[in-house]
């Protein structure tokens, strides 16, 4: 338990220092640079905008939008995605049909599908979840898929001898089994859901009427306020962050690390 | 004459090919055996000659081509409870479960086989109380192969198809677990078909010996002539060691 305090403690300090590193250039740049305030404000300028954004403005209600539509578009996403694992390991035919429709949408960007999205679900929350959800479902079946197919075959021989049901094998064995990969595919799911959200927000405006972080970052841009830009994007690195190292850090932890079987 | 009421494991004319580069590989050929109800057999042979084919047959996780297996007079085709196959491989037990929740895993599996107040028998008589909540990873060797035979035993089997199970092991902890199998064997008086590459460990272990050749047939097929407490360094266990070489390298050089 020391051992594995001591770990995170240690790693929250590296990614301190670095960040510290990095803000420290930031702002050696803005004093020896001539640059204008425009184009590279300074951290302090920019501190005071994040704090403005939560004071004077809705920033804490717009990450609260983009948290809860990047959730929705990630759970239908994985539930999506574990029907398809369901219905790949389940028959050939079913197989070669979660195949081939990964092989068709993986490749297409999510950005690609806006305007007929837009036909479609307007330019609503629905919309964004839809793209939250195109980005999160091929990833995620490549990895589950990758996962079930590295199931160690002694496995499935002891679940076989026991009788075990398709339901029983399917919940006591393929996913703990392929857990390792699924965790991967969670990670990459949430940063592609992270991204297609941000940059959705920004095309589709203020949807629940405030809009979520990336329709800050864009109306920051409407009124030149470069130091708001700069405090937006702040917002959605420190929120990436914190999911990597904390969510997925805790989750890693207490399941993959424990049982052996990180990849 | 043998009374086919003690006869548990029945075998008629079992045959079995692999497809290897376009060719068909015959493993079994109207292979035949007969086994007693509480047995514990040996069976050596060299590599490729059959004897893990023979095991999952058994246990039905492979079909044959032609040819029964019974199970107390039964004709069996799909696996069940009731024939546990162990392979060598260490990681048949869980990584996600603790030695404990492994161990359960049969009797959770179904409405209890075997009670569930015999879980905390099972680890003791395994050796491992102290590391009921420890993950297989933490294992050493020696554990993860008490816990996969604990766990063979929580679902109360009939038969155990043991393929080499404690083939990857240094010769101490072989003889340890050798000892452990044979007082569970004492104890629960299951049938045991034992398949190794390990004479002393034949002649060890089983009541019955059986030599199969490299093209899948039963050579030699004996009751082991020696007594409980002969141990590996008397001459009669050596007599027995020189017998089964002999048979198994000639086999080899043919």
């Amino acid at each position: 338990m020391k051992y594995l305090s001591n770990r995170i403690l240690n790693k929250i300090f590296e990614r301190f220092m670095w960040i510290g590193l990095l803000v420290l250039i930031w702002i050696i740049a803005v004093l020896l640079g001539d640059f204008s305030p425009l184009i590279l404000p300074s951290p302090y300028k920019v501190l005071q905008a994040l704090l403005k954004g939560f004071t004077e403005g809705i920033l804490g209600k717009q990450i609260l939008i983009s948290i809860v539509l990047v959730f929705a578009g990630m759970s239908i996403g994985t539930l999506i995605a574990l029907a398809f694992l369901f219905l790949a390991v389940s028959s050939r035919m079913g197989d070669s049909l979660v195949t081939t429709l990964t092989a068709v949408f993986h490749p297409l960007a999510g950005i690609a599908l806006l305007p007929v999205v837009i036909l479609w679900f307007g330019t609503g929350a629905l919309s964004i979840i839809f793209i939250i959800i195109h980005s999160v479902v091929w990833p995620m079946v490549t990895n589950l898929l990758m996962g079930y197919r590295s199931i160690p075959e002694p496995y499935k021989i002891v679940g076989r001898n026991y009788q075990l049901s398709s339901f029983k094998m399917f919940f006591n064995i393929t996913l703990p089994g392929s857990f390792p990969y699924i965790l991967a595919g969670l990670k990459i799911s949430w940063a592609r859901a992270w991204r297609a959200l941000i940059s959705a927000e920004m095309i589709f405006g203020a949807v629940f009427g405030s809009g979520g972080v990336g329709w800050f970052i864009f109306s920051k841009r409407v009124f030149m306020d470069t130091p708001g830009m700069f405090a937006g994007i702040v917002v959605v690195i420190i929120i990436g962050v914190l999911i990597e190292d904390f969510v997925f850090g805790v989750i890693e932890s207490r399941t993959v690390r424990r049982w052996g079987m990180s990849l | 004459m043998k009374q086919s009421s003690d006869i548990l494991l029945s075998l008629k004319n079992i045959s079995k090919s692999y497809n290897c580069a376009d060719s068909d590989l015959s493993v079994l050929n109207n292979f035949s055996l007969k086994i007693d109800r509480g047995e514990f057999v040996s069976i050596l042979g060299p590599s490729g000659c059959g004897k893990s084919t023979l095991l999952k047959i058994c246990s039905s996780m492979i079909q044959q081509e032609s040819g029964t297996v019974k199970i107390s007079g039964q004709i069996v085709n799909s696996p069940d409870k009731s024939r546990v196959l162990m392979l060598q491989d260490d990681n048949q037990l869980f990584p996600w479960l603790t030695v404990e929740k492994n161990i359960a895993f049969p009797t959770n599996s179904f409405d209890s086989i075997r009670r569930e107040s015999d879980l905390p028998n099972l680890l003791e008589m395994a050796g491992l109380s102290n590391y009921s909540d420890y993950y297989p990873h933490q294992l050493s060797g020696g554990m993860k192969k008490r816990t996969a035979l604990a766990r063979a035993l929580a679902g109360d089997p009939e038969i155990l198809l043991m393929d080499e199970p404690f083939g990857s092991l240094d010769p101490k902890i072989k003889i340890k677990l050798q000892d452990f199998l044979l007082e569970i064997w004492g104890k629960y008086g299951m049938t045991v078909l034992f398949v190794t590459h390990d004479i002393n460990e034949a002649i060890r272990l089983g009541q019955r010996i059986i030599i199969m050749s490299d093209s899948g047939d039963i050579v030699c097929d004996e009751k082991k002539s020696l007594s409980e407490k002969s141990t590996l360094y008397e001459d009669v266990f050596f007599k027995l060691y020189r017998k089964y070489y002999s048979l198994l390298t000639g086999i080899g050089h043919q």
